[in-house]
């Protein structure tokens, strides 16, 4: 769908900020992707010979209570962190935008049905409903990430069909109607394609907002085995006997991977409106 | 030579809104458009104009009378026959860059007229060609989107997307009034060329009466929903028999006296 | 005695957009108290940034270059060393924007805004303030001023809402009123109205009245004198109904044979051809030779705005039209 657009993307508009963004994204997955050949150890390898070491030369970011490498475990860390916060977010955003597309643009009874469950879902105390049913189902990442999709899409649903009622009323579209497109047509390839973007700006950030929010569920004992947030958690134990490099370093962890994808949403921003781009 | 067009006792109602009773934006309106011929609409915003013209394509279902399209009834059609009509019956809008998908370029939108329409593949890109040689654009704006183009321009696209159809009838809502005086002339030229080119048939719809006495055959006056007067052009500007059209006429005086 | 507002030399680039190509170039214009002027011109030929650049509310990327001068009741508005422009905007300078949405404050009422300018620009308060406000709204047209002082804008028609614009603009006891396309928004028949008001008020108040127009038949209802720009620069300036009558300069003419009303029903407009050239497409001597249809050799220079004669209209062109007196 966004064809032609991918150069784009890429650009950011000559966004400095956005590009760091991007660069910092894409670091974030690479590292999590290659995690089993950067690791310089196993990260459930345990050795309490060697635990609760400081940074050095051996263990870059020191090693925990049962002599695991910090590193490593940040590095398999990203794995499920991301994962989690990518899957449920892209899978949030499907779920929404197909349910608010089709409320916003067809209106009637469809609309009424949709808007209603958003309604429904918003009325569960997520945060009740996530410690409550990841409690009695045990954390796992599957178990999070459905969670989180289905508590999540109702702020997709509501962005789009708002796009999507203004822009049913613009003159493109009743010229595409004046020349006998296809509902189906209509919707796919004129209404949705420019209803996207404050969309992929909402699940770019989204992204950030979900690593932090499962940083938040391992505090509550609700994390899933080497997530940031679980190792974060693990860390802070120590802090009193002062290793602080147990909490700094998946905190860093978190902290850039959300800052990074807070820039690269605002870089999107600029970049996907049309206007912004120069004479091709 | 019959009509093209006939609009009976055409009435839309729009349903109640929060805090406010249904409108009637058209009411009870009555005419016909022959091949080949202009008819003009004028009126004050609110009046109707808009809603008449998107009526008469049924973009806009009516709650009274009927809409004939040479001698169909247009509200009975179901789908294919309103694909029919959709080829035969076409719309200009007064937003030259807004009436254009932004992401399409004009390649793109051009040739998207012709596939959903059913032009063979290896002819599509010569009727593209043709239609822009139409309306004198050069074959260096395909690859342009709206935001990169001229509103001059712009409606220029939208005029030849209309023709990419090959209608009989064109909707001409507002079709100058967002350009300035020197395009403005430019496009309405290429109106009435392509008029007597292709034999069309318009309803042109406009708030400027000098606009619409320039390009029509007969005018008809629009205000608050009803006909308040129909003439020749030559007739409702030498004795315009309702008092609105007077009003009308002084409004725009200065500019009519000159030339 | 010196006119109200004195224009030199304007000159305003945009650094970076245009490849720093002035979009205004050597405007100068002069309007006596009690006189309107039309700045009228086409998309593009630099009339809104003209009168933006009066009160210094151009956006913040544009700059004014150092030689322009503006001088407005003998205070230097513009050039070196001049003035704070707040004191002048609201003041001294009453201005009206095109009706829309924006140009009332949507959730206070319409009676409140007035009393705020009022307040701070005449030092009026209390009962004193309420009376000239009731006075304004009175003034400009509008009927029962106690009813639209107490409504919000929505509450009010397009024509009501144009009226009280122009009585906030008068609120500070102007002398200049700079008036941006304040009709283009409103019916025909609305228009005419409250272009008869800004022409009464342009009379009694004795103001120096700025109005821009893309539109002749506001410059014919409630203009004195006409400037026609083109590309950022004038071309032509006059008494209105004699730059109407007979126009010099060939874009002039071209602009006003364009119009639709010159002719029968289905007859071709007479039409030029081509467009205005962009900021970064002008390149010296006169701009409209690429669309003119006496464009000769000599028009590679660019023509000065020159009078035809004593109390004759101004042009910029080597070959005006109908010049013989």
């Amino acid at each position: 769908m966004f064809r032609g657009h991918a150069s784009r993307l890429l650009a950011l508009g000559g966004n400095r900020l956005a590009r760091v963004g991007l660069a910092g994204a894409t670091l974030a997955l690479l590292l999590a992707v290659l995690a089993p050949f950067l690791a310089p150890h196993d990260p459930t390898q345990t050795d309490l010979a060697r635990h609760l070491l400081p940074p050095g030369l051996d263990h870059l970011l020191g090693t925990d209570q049962l002599g695991r490498d910090v590193l490593s475990r940040i590095l398999f860390g990203a794995r499920v962190s991301l994962t989690v916060a990518l899957l449920s977010v892209v899978l949030s955003v499907g779920i929404g935008v197909t349910l608010g597309a089709l409320g916003g643009f067809f209106g009637g009874w469809v609309d009424g049905v949709v808007m209603r469950t958003v309604d429904l879902v918003l009325a569960v105390p997520r945060l009740v409903l996530l410690v409550t049913v990841i409690a009695l189902l045990r954390p796992s990442v599957t178990a999070i990430v459905l969670l989180l999709a289905l508590t999540q899409w109702p702020a997709p649903a509501r962005l789009i069909r708002a796009e999507i009622l203004s822009l049913k009323e613009r003159d493109f579209v009743e010229a595409a109607r004046a020349l006998g497109y296809s509902r189906a047509r209509i919707l796919l390839r004129h209404v949705v394609p420019n209803a996207l973007s404050p969309v992929l700006v909402a699940a770019t950030l989204g992204v950030s907002h979900t690593v932090i929010l499962e940083a938040g569920l391992a505090f509550l004992g609700l994390g899933v085995p080497l997530s940031w947030g679980t190792l974060l958690l693990a860390g802070q134990a120590n802090l009193i006997t002062g290793a602080w490099w147990l909490t700094v370093f998946p905190g860093a962890a978190i902290a850039l991977v959300a800052i990074a994808f807070n820039l690269l949403g605002d870089g999107l921003r600029d970049a996907l409106d049309p206007r912004q781009e120069g004479p091709s | 030579m019959s009509a093209l067009l006939e609009l009976q006792e055409l009435t839309v109602t729009f349903p109640a809104r929060r805090g406010e009773g249904p409108f009637t934006a058209v009411d009870g309106v009555s005419f016909t458009v022959a091949r080949g011929e202009t008819l003009g609409i004028v009126g004050e915003s609110g009046a109707g104009k808009t809603t008449l013209g998107r009526a008469a394509l049924r973009l806009v279902e009516p709650s009274h009378g009927t809409v004939r399209f040479d001698g169909a009834d247009v509200g009975s059609l179901d789908e294919a026959g309103l694909r029919r009509l959709r080829r035969r019956a076409q719309m200009v809008f007064q937003d030259p860059m807004g009436s254009l998908n932004p992401r399409l370029r004009v390649g793109q939108a051009l040739r998207e007229v012709l596939t959903v329409h059913g032009t063979p593949r290896e002819r599509r890109d010569r009727d593209v060609a043709e239609l822009l040689r139409r309306v004198e654009l050069s074959e260096d704006v395909l690859e342009a989107r709206p935001h990169e183009l001229s509103g001059g321009q712009c409606q220029r696209v939208g005029i030849a997307r209309a023709l990419a159809v090959r209608p009989e009838l064109v909707v001409l809502d507002e079709p100058v009034s967002a350009l300035d005086v020197s395009i403005q002339a430019q496009i309405l030229n290429l109106l009435l060329r392509l008029q007597s080119e292709l034999a069309l048939s318009f309803l042109f719809i406009s708030h400027d009466l000098a606009v619409v006495h320039r390009m029509s055959d007969r005018i008809l006056v629009l205000r608050e929903g009803r006909v308040v007067e129909e003439g020749t052009p030559d007739m409702v500007f030498r004795q315009p028999s309702h008092p609105y059209t007077r009003t009308l006429l002084r409004a725009a005086l200065p500019q009519m006296e000159r030339g | 005695m010196s006119p109200l507002l004195r224009v030199a030399d304007l000159t305003v680039s945009f650094p970076g957009s245009h490849d720093d190509a002035p979009v205004v170039q050597g405007v100068g214009l002069t309007l006596e108290a009690g006189e309107t002027l039309a700045l009228v011109g086409e998309s593009g030929s630099g009339k809104s940034v003209t009168a933006l650049s009066l009160v210094r509310l151009l956006p913040g990327a544009a700059v004014v270059s150092p030689e322009s001068v503006v001088e407005i009741a003998g205070v230097l508005a513009v050039g070196p060393g001049a003035s704070e422009a707040r004191g002048l905007r609201g003041g001294t300078v009453g201005m009206v924007f095109q009706e829309s949405a924006g140009a009332l404050n949507p959730v206070r009422r319409v009676g409140d805004q007035l009393q705020e300018v009022v307040a701070r620009h005449r030092g009026l308060t209390g009962g004193e303030c309420q009376a000239e406000v009731l006075r304004l709204l009175g003034e400009v047209g509008l009927p029962d001023p106690p009813r639209v002082a107490n409504s919000y804008a929505h509450q009010l028609s397009g024509g009501m809402r144009q009226r009280a614009l122009i009585a906030l603009a008068l609120a500070g006891d102007p002398s200049l009123l700079v008036a941006d396309e304040p009709t283009s928004a409103l019916d025909v028949t609305v228009q005419l109205r409250v272009l008869e008001l800004i022409r009464d008020l342009t009379r009694t108040r004795r103001l120096a009245t700025l109005l821009i127009t893309h539109d002749f038949s506001v410059v014919a209802h409630a203009s004195d004198r006409v400037a026609v720009m083109y590309a950022g620069r004038v071309v032509e300036e006059g008494s209105a109904g004699s730059v109407m009558r007979n126009p010099h300069h060939p874009y002039t003419r071209a602009l006003l044979s364009a119009l639709p009303a010159g002719g029968g029903p289905k007859e071709p407009l007479e039409s030029m051809p081509g467009r205005m050239p962009a900021p970064r497409e002008r390149r010296g001597g006169c701009l409209f030779r690429g669309r003119c249809p006496i464009a000769r050799e000599r028009c590679g220079d660019e023509p000065e705005l020159e009078p035809l004669g004593e109390g004759r209209a101004r042009v910029r062109c080597w070959f005006p039209l109908d010049a013989s007196p």
